[in-house]
């Protein structure tokens, strides 16, 4: 490239010395064009001394150097925290409040993150808990499952669902093991005595349903029916307490309805189990002294751990026994466990033997995500 | 961050090493001695580029510095050089948001009259000293191109000759020759009423 002939520049394109030092504000009078020397005044005067004002934010600035030197560049300082010098120097409040509100926002942003964090760890447990469920209680278990998760965060609610695979408690009812709470809320809202609640609320028996197995409602006796030999147990006659229960203590400790699958020492707090699992078939041990066993040696929390066990208020216990029978229409479900208060249950109890060839009720109540589904669930033999 | 070309200069009574040694080891004072040095010269670039936040870029600036300080080696003309990369990074990247961002902020000195100066000084001398340093770096930019302007500040404020220039640009050391070639015919030609070819020719 040729540059043009030019008064600043020599032939090869180098400035001419007096060039150089007019830039630089060192160019004599003499020694530059007169063309030159407005221009030469005007670059000393910008290459003047310092202005007051080009002074004034130094405390602050340097105090920002200061910190930034201190911490350097991923280093953050705890809150409130500055180097002597820089407090020394900054006179007030400004720099900390500067450096400080820096650092807070690099405190902020890892709070972020981590809440990002655990909502993303519990997102992931969420679908592996629903995967878990699918795949080992199939879509009954699933429902009950979420129905659960979404009331653990209620206030008040229990604070983990229990998952169980579907016929665990037919096998638990045939075992003769009876009387077990369905869930933790069923047997919390049971076990308080309340009559209210404990007899005919079918959210309730919902936890406790699972396929095969009819959901006893109470207050509807004739959804399911007793199988044969369950109503001298309905009515409390005829069938003796659980073996490990007298019957002498347990009205008036069990005001609530004693159990008498409770008796057969089923664990206060064991969840998930369905209704009617408790008491053989056939309601033996658990029948008739249902009312006067429950009661023993549990609290009267303990002895309704769903409303159909707990038999509830004494104008719905009778019927909560008959459906303590149909709920396990097939295996004969332990009438015992509706059995509530002695006096309470016996006299107002309907004979829900009589229905007992009726074997399981076709109805059953199926909850998927809150929303009941009545569904034919099982027809038994007797039926 | 390395910048040969060291030169014995003071800064602040001191060789400019100690005090560029202090300053890598975060010493207050050394800090406060590069502040004075260089920042009437950073921020009359400054204003002369980006009128509307020479005290802030200054402010980052300085900041971008002093994080990047424990790494740097080299002497003075090595850390003046680092100085104006730096701001001249900041004004091209504030050029850029303001582009995209198509505001015109006004300060509240505009607005509502003088503000406080932060000095006990008489604000009549304040304003004189000014006009006669930063008026007259204006008045040397004011016609020039932005290329131009660039590399006429880098010479005049900053003191840079034109291999430092040409560093601190990016462009050849001809280039920049050139450019402030051309500068000077447009300040010339301003100055005596002329065409710069005419100026220069005559």
């Amino acid at each position: 490239m040729r540059f043009p002939t030019e008064p600043s520049l020599g032939s090869d394109g180098a400035e001419l010395p007096w060039v150089e030092t007019l830039w630089s504000g060192t160019c004599p009078a003499d020694k530059m064009p007169a063309w030159a020397v407005e221009i030469a005044a005007l670059i000393e005067s910008a290459r003047g001394p310092a202005t007051a004002d080009e002074h004034t934010a130094e405390p602050v600035v340097v105090a920002r150097m200061q910190a930034a030197t201190d911490r350097g560049a991923d280093c953050p300082v705890p809150p409130g925290t500055l180097h002597p010098g820089t407090a020394a120097a900054t006179d007030g409040g400004l720099v900390r409040d500067d450096v400080t509100q820096f650092v807070v926002r690099r405190r902020r942003s890892a709070q972020a993150v981590y809440r990002a964090a655990v909502a993303k760890a519990a997102v992931v447990v969420g679908v592996l808990a629903l995967a878990a469920a699918t795949a080992t209680g199939g879509p009954a278990a699933l429902a009950s499952f979420v129905e659960n998760w979404i009331d653990s965060f209620l206030p008040g609610a229990a604070p983990a669902p229990s998952i169980e695979a579907p016929g665990q408690g037919q096998e638990d009812a045939d075992r003769g093991e009876g009387g077990q709470p369905s869930t933790r809320r069923s047997q919390r809202t049971a076990g308080d005595g309340s009559p209210s609640t404990s007899g005919n609320d079918p959210t309730r028996d919902r936890q406790a349903s699972a396929p095969g197995q009819d959901t006893s409602v109470s207050g509807v006796p004739n959804r399911q029916a007793l199988p044969p030999g369950h109503g001298d147990a309905v009515t409390g006659q005829g069938t003796p307490p659980g073996p490990t229960d007298p019957p002498t203590s347990a009205g008036s400790e069990d005001p609530a309805g004693g159990s008498a699958g409770h008796s057969s020492g089923s664990p206060p707090g064991h969840t998930g189990t369905p209704l009617g699992h408790a008491g053989p078939p056939g309601g033996g041990p658990a029948g008739g002294g249902a009312g006067p066993a429950g009661g023993k040696g549990e609290p009267p929390g303990l002895a309704g751990s769903s409303p159909a066990q707990s038999g509830g208020a004494p104008e719905q216990s009778g019927a909560a026994r008959g459906h303590g029978g149909s709920a396990l229409g097939q295996d004969g479900g332990s009438p015992g466990q509706s059995g509530g208060a002695p006096g309470q249950n016996g006299p107002a109890s309907r004979p829900g033997g009589a229905a007992g060839p009726n074997g399981g009720g076709p109805l059953a109540d199926v909850p998927i995500l809150g929303v009941v589904v009545r569904t034919v669930t099982s027809v038994p033999a007797g039926g | 961050v390395s910048w040969e070309g060291s030169t014995d200069v003071a800064i602040g009574g001191l060789p400019a090493d100690v005090v560029l040694a202090a300053a890598v080891d975060g010493e207050h004072w050394a800090l406060t001695e590069l502040f004075r040095a260089y920042n009437p010269a950073l921020l009359r670039y400054l204003r002369a580029q980006a009128p509307d936040a020479a005290d802030d870029l200054s402010s980052d600036v300085w900041v971008a510095i002093a994080r990047r300080l424990r790494h740097f080696a080299g002497g003075e003309m090595g850390f003046r050089g680092w100085l104006f990369t730096v701001a001249r990074s900041r004004v091209i990247e504030h050029r850029r948001k303001e582009a995209r961002r198509r505001t015109d902020p006004v300060t509240h000195e505009r607005l509502d009259g003088p503000a406080h100066n932060g000095t006990d000084a008489d604000p009549g001398d304040l304003v004189v000293e000014r006009i006669a340093a930063q008026e007259a770096v204006n008045a040397l930019v004011a016609d020039l191109t932005s290329s131009q302007a660039d590399a006429v500040l880098l010479r005049v404020v900053g003191g840079f000759d034109v291999a430092d220039v040409a560093r601190i640009m990016g462009r050849p050391a001809g280039s920049v020759r050139v450019l402030c070639h051309r500068a000077l015919q447009r300040l010339a030609a301003r100055c005596n009423q002329g065409s710069p070819e005419e100026v220069l020719a005559g």
